[in-house]
C-alpha cells in the first residue's frame, strides 16, 4: 500500500512513464485481476497521458528514443485496457444459447450446399459399390477389398461387439480428436476457394454410399446402421457445419463483392469460426456415443434407432429455434449474424453513405 | 501507435522453440508409460489396469499436440512459450488483444499453413504481403508483433550524466530562443549524442564544433560564451529542449 501513498503526490513527468511501465508489467504478468481498482484507474489515466504525449511527441523532432518508448507503452496499455473480459463460462453459455444457432440459421445456404454435396457423393457411391472395379477406380486400389472386410466384420456372430469395453475410453478420445481434426481441416481448406472443403464433403458422401452398398450386399445392413446412426446423426451434422464454415471462407474469397478480398475473408472467417466451434462441441457427445453406446451389443437395434431419431430431432430443433424466444431476444442485444450477402450490402451502403 | 511486425525469421524460431517444448513434454508423458509397459508387459498394463488410466496420457498428448497453441495464445494474451522467449505477441489487426475466435482461426489454419512441410505455404504467404501474414493471420485478422525489436534508447539516458564542466548555466539556457533552431538542427543534435559513445574524442570534438557552430550563430552566441565546450553545449541544448517540452 506504500505504492498508493506515493502515487498521491503528482508524479514527476519523467517518473510517470516508469510507473506506467511497472503497472503494465504487473498487468501482463499477473493479469488485471491482481490489481486494485485504484491502480487500474491510475493505469487508465497514465495511458491517456502517454497517448496525448505521444501524439505531441510525433510532431516534434526530439527524440526518437522517447517517442519509441511512449509508443510501446501506449500500445501495451491499449492492449490491456481495451481487452474484452475473459469470461469463458458466460461466453460459452451465450454462444450456445444465441450465437451458434443464430449463425447457423444465418448461413443455412452454406450448410445446405454441404448436405447436397454429401448426398450427391452418396448417390454416386452407392451404385459404384456394386462393382469392385468401379470402387477401386473411384477410391484407389484396395478400396473394394476394405469395403468387403468391413462388411465381413459385421456379418460374423458377436461382431457387433467389435469395440471391447476396455478399449472404449481410448477409442472415444481418439474418435473425438480425429473428428475435430477433420472438421478443422474442412474449415482450413476453405482457403482453396472452397474446393478442398467440397472434396472432403464429396469423399465423405461417396464413402457413405459405398459402405451402404457393401453392408447391404453382405446382408448386415441393419446391424451396421444400428451401430452407425446413434452417433452418426450428430457427427454428420458436425461435418456439415464444418463444411459450411469452409464454404463460407471459400465464398468470401471468390465473391468478396464490394469489400477488399482481405476484409471479406476476415469477416467470413469470424462467422465460420462459430460454426466450427459449434461443430467441435457437438463432436464431444458424438464421440462418447460412438464408443460407449453405438457398439454395445446388449442394446437392441430398435433402441439405437430411437436414440438416433430423438438426438437428431433435438439437435435440429435446437439449431433451428434456439435463441428465438422473445425473452432471450429481449435479454440480449441482437447479434450480428447476417449472411455474407448481408454484410456486403451493409458495407456497400456504409461506403456510399446510404442508410441501412 | 505503430507496431513492429515480427519477421519470418523470428516467427520460425518461435515455432521451433514451441516444437522443442512440445516434444520434450511428450517425452515426459511417454517415458513413464514405456517404463511401466517394459516392466509389466503391455497387455497386463492395458487390460489389467483401469482402462480409464489410458485416457490420462492420451488427453495429455492431445493437449500438447492439439490445443497447445489455442491454450497458450488464449491464456497468455497472444503468446506461447516460444513467442514469449522471443518477445513476440499476436494482436488483432486493430491492435486489440486476440480473442478466442481469432486464436481458433489462426491455429486451425495451421493445417494448411504447415503444408507441405515446414510451414512452406505460410512462410511463402508471409513473404508476399507487407504485414508478414500467413494464411491463418489473414483469416483471423491478426498480426504478430515484435515487442522488443529495435528498442531505441531515450535521449535522456544519453545526456543524464554530463561528461565535463557545463557550457552554459541553466539560467542562461532558459533565456535562449530555441525557436531559432530548425527541425534538422535538433535531428543533428540527437544523432550526434547517440553516436557519441562510439566516436573517438578527436572526431567527437570536431563533429560537435561543426554542429554547434551554426547553432551558436543563430542563437546569437559566440564560441567563447560557451567556453568552447561544444559537446557540453549540445547536451545542454537537448536537456533544455526536453525540459521546456515537459512543462
Amino acid at each position: 500500500m506504500t505504492e498508493v501513498a506515493t502515487n498521491q503526490a503528482t508524479p514527476q513527468p519523467a517518473d510517470q512513464w516508469d510507473r506506467l511501465e511497472e503497472l503494465l508489467r504487473r498487468a501482463e504478468g499477473h493479469g488485471l485481476r491482481s490489481m486494485t481498482g485504484e491502480e487500474l484507474l491510475e493505469m487508465g489515466d497514465l495511458y491517456r497521458r502517454a497517448a496525448s504525449r505521444l501524439s505531441f511527441a510525433k510532431s516534434r523532432p526530439f527524440d526518437a528514443g522517447q517517442r519509441d518508448r511512449l509508443n510501446r507503452l501506449v500500445a501495451r496499455a491499449y492492449g490491456q485496457l481495451y481487452r474484452t473480459a475473459y469470461r469463458p463460462v458466460t461466453s460459452l453459455r451465450s454462444f450456445l444459447r444465441e450465437d451458434f444457432p443464430a449463425t447457423f440459421r444465418a448461413n443455412w445456404r452454406f450448410f445446405a450446399v454441404a448436405v447436397l454435396v454429401t448426398i450427391l457423393g452418396a448417390a454416386i457411391g452407392a451404385p459404384v459399390g456394386r462393382s469392385e472395379e468401379a470402387t477401386d477406380a473411384l477410391l484407389g486400389p484396395g478400396a473394394a477389398q476394405e469395403m468387403h472386410q468391413l462388411a465381413e466384420r459385421h456379418s460374423q456372430p458377436g461382431v457387433r461387439n467389435w469395440l471391447p469395453s476396455e478399449e472404449r475410453p481410448m477409442a472415444s478420445t481418439l474418435i473425438i480428436t480425429n473428428n475435430i481434426r477433420v472438421a478443422a481441416m474442412a474449415l482450413a481448406l476453405g482457403i482453396t476457394g472452397g474446393v478442398g472443403t467440397l472434396l472432403i464433403l464429396w469423399e465423405n458422401g461417396v464413402l457413405l454410399g459405398l459402405i451402404g452398398t457393401a453392408v447391404r450386399t453382405a446382408g448386415v445392413g441393419v446391424d451396421f446402421w444400428a451401430f452407425v446412426v446413434p452417433h452418426g446423426v450428430i457427427e454428420l451434422t458436425a461435418v456439415f457445419l464444418a463444411g459450411a464454415s469452409g464454404l463460407m471462407i471459400g465464398y468470401a474469397l471468390i465473391f468478396p463483392g464490394a469489400l477488399f478480398r482481405r476484409e471479406a475473408l476476415k469477416l467470413a472467417g469470424r462467422q465460420a469460426a462459430k460454426l466450427l466451434m459449434g461443430a467441435a462441441l457437438l463432436l464431444l457427445p458424438a464421440g462418447l456415443t460412438e464408443a460407449f453406446f453405438s457398439p454395445v451389443p446388449q442394446v437392441p437395434h430398435a433402441l439405437k434407432f430411437i436414440f438416433a431419431a430423438l438426438a437428431g430431432t433435438a439437435l435440429y430443433a435446437y439449431l433451428l429455434t434456439a435463441g428465438r424466444s422473445p425473452e432471450a431476444e429481449a435479454s440480449s442485444p441482437p447479434l450480428p449474424a447476417e449472411p455474407i450477402a448481408g454484410w456486403l450490402e451493409t458495407e456497400r451502403r456504409a461506403r456510399l453513405g446510404e442508410p441501412a | 501507435m505503430t507496431y513492429t511486425l515480427a519477421g519470418p525469421g523470428s516467427r520460425f524460431l518461435a515455432l521451433l522453440l514451441d516444437s522443442i517444448l512440445r516434444t520434450l513434454a511428450t517425452l515426459v508423458i511417454l517415458l513413464p508409460i514405456v517404463l511401466v509397459v517394459g516392466l509389466t508387459g503391455f497387455t497386463q498394463w492395458f487390460q489389467g489396469l483401469a482402462p480409464w488410466l489410458v485416457v490420462v496420457p492420451i488427453v495429455g498428448l492431445v493437449l500438447i499436440w492439439g490445443v497447445y497453441f489455442l491454450l497458450f495464445e488464449t491464456l497468455w494474451n497472444g503468446q506461447t512459450p516460444g513467442k514469449r522467449m522471443l518477445g513476440l505477441r499476436v494482436l488483432r489487426d486493430q491492435g486489440l488483444p486476440v480473442d478466442f475466435r481469432a486464436v481458433v482461426l489462426r491455429n486451425v489454419m495451421r493445417l494448411v499453413d504447415a503444408l507441405p512441410w515446414l510451414y512452406a505455404v505460410g512462410g511463402i504467404c508471409s513473404l508476399l504481403n507487407d504485414e508478414n501474414k500467413r494464411l491463418g493471420d489473414m483469416v483471423a485478422g491478426t498480426i504478430v508483433t515484435a515487442e522488443r525489436a529495435g528498442e531505441l534508447q531515450p535521449l535522456v539516458a544519453l545526456v543524464a550524466s554530463p561528461l565535463g564542466p557545463r557550457a552554459l548555466e541553466p539560467e542562461d539556457l532558459a533565456l535562449l530562443d530555441l525557436h531559432q533552431l530548425q527541425e534538422e538542427d535538433w535531428y543533428a543534435i540527437e544523432t550526434y549524442l547517440k553516436r557519441r559513445p562510439e566516436l573517438d574524442p578527436g572526431t567527437a570534438g570536431r563533429l560537435s564544433w561543426q554542429i554547434a557552430g551554426p547553432l551558436l550563430q543563430r542563437l546569437g552566441l559566440t564560441p567563447e560564451r560557451v567556453s568552447n565546450r561544444f559537446d557540453a553545449f549540445l547536451e545542454e541544448l537537448a536537456e533544455e529542449y526536453q525540459r521546456r517540452e515537459v512543462l
